[in-house]
């Protein structure tokens, strides 16, 4: 089977107020493929999330990102948006007066252009929302206002599952949540690989959550350089040994 | 029609007149043709009388501007609990109206009003809440963008009684809102939702002046809105707890959303107390849309430019929520989103 390339990543460096972050990053993932970005603290993870999805706050010094086969480097958040790729945030914002339908729709016909039928939305909403169990006066409240940390983080997956990306990078999604939490978020990941052959990078320190999927790639990131890709057998490993001997690499 | 020079709210006590906020200088047409009212809902609650008027409730839009409002009326009154009624006045031509609203003792009068059309417009609405009755008012001003637009209302409240304002600001020019609240009846209250979006070289100058006399009365008032390039906005709110209004409390709130740039906005909240057991409270916030928003609706697929309109969007959406009637409810979600009609289904 011929598998064609969602995203490239080239020499990318970036920075964030004159400090220089993230260090040649190099990274590929093709489609359908579920890739793990693992590091210590600070070590760059959520840069590259953000830099990713074109925050403007990060600067791209040098380098690319072309994504399904366009330079997306020098694009806005909506653009890279429109183009099939979605950030789960860590501390996903509270926007006061948005309803949680009212932005998901907003959402989804600017994403499309066009209006979104109700009855559609509304069926697709009721049922991503079940999988979530998700109670249905969410819709209602404001987005993300007064939610706890696992409401966020569902949200944030409710969002995956009515936009359904290309790529969608979870940065630290299961990070915060109890355990009946972490399954249904999981569950809604899996959900989303297996009717959308969507693509995935997970940021995450812990494993919880990789239990839901196969694992194609796993990358080190130390001091803003990738120092080390593998497979799957790589978060075992870490999870036993630590980061010490990326650590090592890093300082080489 | 005869143009005039006069002085359009005033604040209760003045201050510094280089600060230019004591009050509004108004040079311009007054209407003398009056406007038919076209009632498309009356419930059978509700009495309607042609030309009488309600005495002895007070405005702040400034003296000269009653004598000038004489034209015909209409007088509401309901003496048991009603469902909306909702009235519509088309100004085009330049025009006066006069409302007079008279809740009877434990009644409830609901009343939605749209104003529309092209031409000056001057709104008179007088409220007599007698006790224990409950007075729902919104007011949706959509008149064209090259009008003025006066309105003036003023209730008074006896014991128990409620006023509940919805007040919409979306067209006009120069938009002049005077409201005038005597909480004169032990435990009446007086509640305010005003939503506004000023457009580029737009105005809208504000009078909102609430006396507690009462014992154990309360006022809220919340105005929030939006300002775009080049607009003008200034609104004035006085509380005044007057001796003997023991138990009182007062709070007014405002929040401003800038879009665009080279926008004038005046906050003067004004709390006077001439009684010891009371409270009041104000406070203010003005902005732009915070970045990190922007960024996190930008990675949902929404541009900055469609985000502002959302937030701004949501905001009047908030104070449209308290509009009893259903039908004016969906009117004004339609007014402003007037894209909302154009788009193509997927």
């Amino acid at each position: 089977m011929q598998v064609s390339t969602l995203l490239e990543v080239s020499n990318l460096n970036v920075s964030i107020d004159d400090k220089h972050i993230l260090h040649d990053v190099d990274m590929r993932i093709n489609e359908g493929e579920a890739h793990v970005l693992m590091g210590p603290n600070g070590a760059g993870k959520s840069t590259l999330g953000y830099a990713l999805m074109g925050n403007p706050q990060y600067t791209v010094n040098s380098g690319k990102i072309v994504f399904d086969g366009n330079d997306i480097t020098s694009e806005s958040p909506d653009k890279r948006a429109k183009a099939g790729m979605f950030l789960s945030f860590q501390t996903p914002l509270e926007v006061p007066g948005l309803t949680v339908e009212s932005f998901l729709r907003s959402a989804l016909e600017q994403r499309t252009g066009k209006r979104i039928k109700l009855f559609d939305f509304k069926k697709k909403l009721a049922a991503a929302m079940e999988l979530l169990q998700l109670d249905p006066s969410y819709t209602k409240r404001d987005l993300n206002v007064g939610f706890s940390g696992g409401e966020k983080k569902k949200t944030e997956i409710l969002q995956l599952l009515m936009f359904r990306p290309k790529l969608a990078i979870l940065d630290e999604t299961d990070s915060g949540l109890d355990v009946d939490a972490v399954r249904l978020v999981s569950q809604g990941i899996k959900t989303y690989l297996e009717e959308e052959n969507g693509a995935l990078l997970v940021i995450t320190h812990s494993t919880r959550i990789l239990d839901a999927f196969d694992i194609d790639k796993t990358h080190v990131i130390v001091d803003g350089h990738i120092v080390a890709d593998g497979d799957a057998s790589m978060v075992d490993e870490i999870n036993q040994n630590g980061y010490e001997k990326y650590i090592e690499l890093a300082g080489k | 029609m005869t143009t005039e020079n006069i002085i359009l709210n005033p604040l209760p006590v003045r201050t510094w007149n280089s600060l230019k906020m004591n009050e509004v200088k108004y040079t311009g047409d007054v209407p003398t043709d009056s406007c038919t009212p076209e009632i498309t809902k009356l419930p059978e609650a509700l009495k309607l009388i042609q030309n009488e008027t309600l005495d002895n409730v007070k405005s702040v839009a400034g003296d000269k501007l009653g004598d000038l409002l004489q034209g015909e009326s209409l007088l509401i009154e309901s003496g048991s609990e009603a469902s909306p009624a909702v009235i519509n006045y088309d100004f085009t031509g330049g025009k006066q109206a006069r409302l007079f609203l008279h809740a009877k003792e434990n009644a409830v009068l609901p009343v939605s009003v749209m104003m529309t059309g092209e031409g000056t417009a001057v709104l008179e609405i007088k409220i007599q809440a007698d006790s224990g009755s409950t007075v729902d008012l919104s007011v949706i001003e959509s008149v064209g963008t090259d009008s003025d637009v006066i309105t003036d209302i003023g209730c008074t409240c006896d014991a128990n009684a409620s006023f509940n304002l919805t007040k919409l600001e979306l067209g006009g020019r120069n938009e002049y809102v005077a409201v005038s609240v005597d909480l004169a009846g032990e435990h009446s209250a007086f509640s305010a939702n005003s939503g506004y979006r000023v457009k580029t070289n737009q105005s809208l100058d504000m009078n909102y002046v609430v006396r507690h006399t009462g014992r154990k009365t309360e006022s809220n008032i919340f105005a929030s809105g939006i300002l775009e390039n080049d607009s003008t906005k200034i609104f004035r709110g006085t509380i005044d707890l007057i001796k003997g209004c023991a138990g009182a409390k007062g709070t007014e709130n405002e929040d401003i959303l800038l879009l665009g740039d080279n926008q004038v906005n005046q906050t003067i909240p004004l709390i006077l107390c001439d009684e010891e057991d009371v409270e009041g409270n104000h406070g203010a916030s003005i902005g732009r849309l915070d970045d990190n928003i922007i960024f996190y609706l930008g990675s949902r697929g929404i541009s900055s430019e469609a985000a502002e309109d959302i937030i701004a969007h949501a905001k009047l959406d908030a104070i449209i929520s308290h509009i009893p009637d259903e039908d004016i409810k969906t009117l004004a979600h339609s007014l402003i989103s007037p894209e909302a009609d154009g788009g193509e289904d997927a």
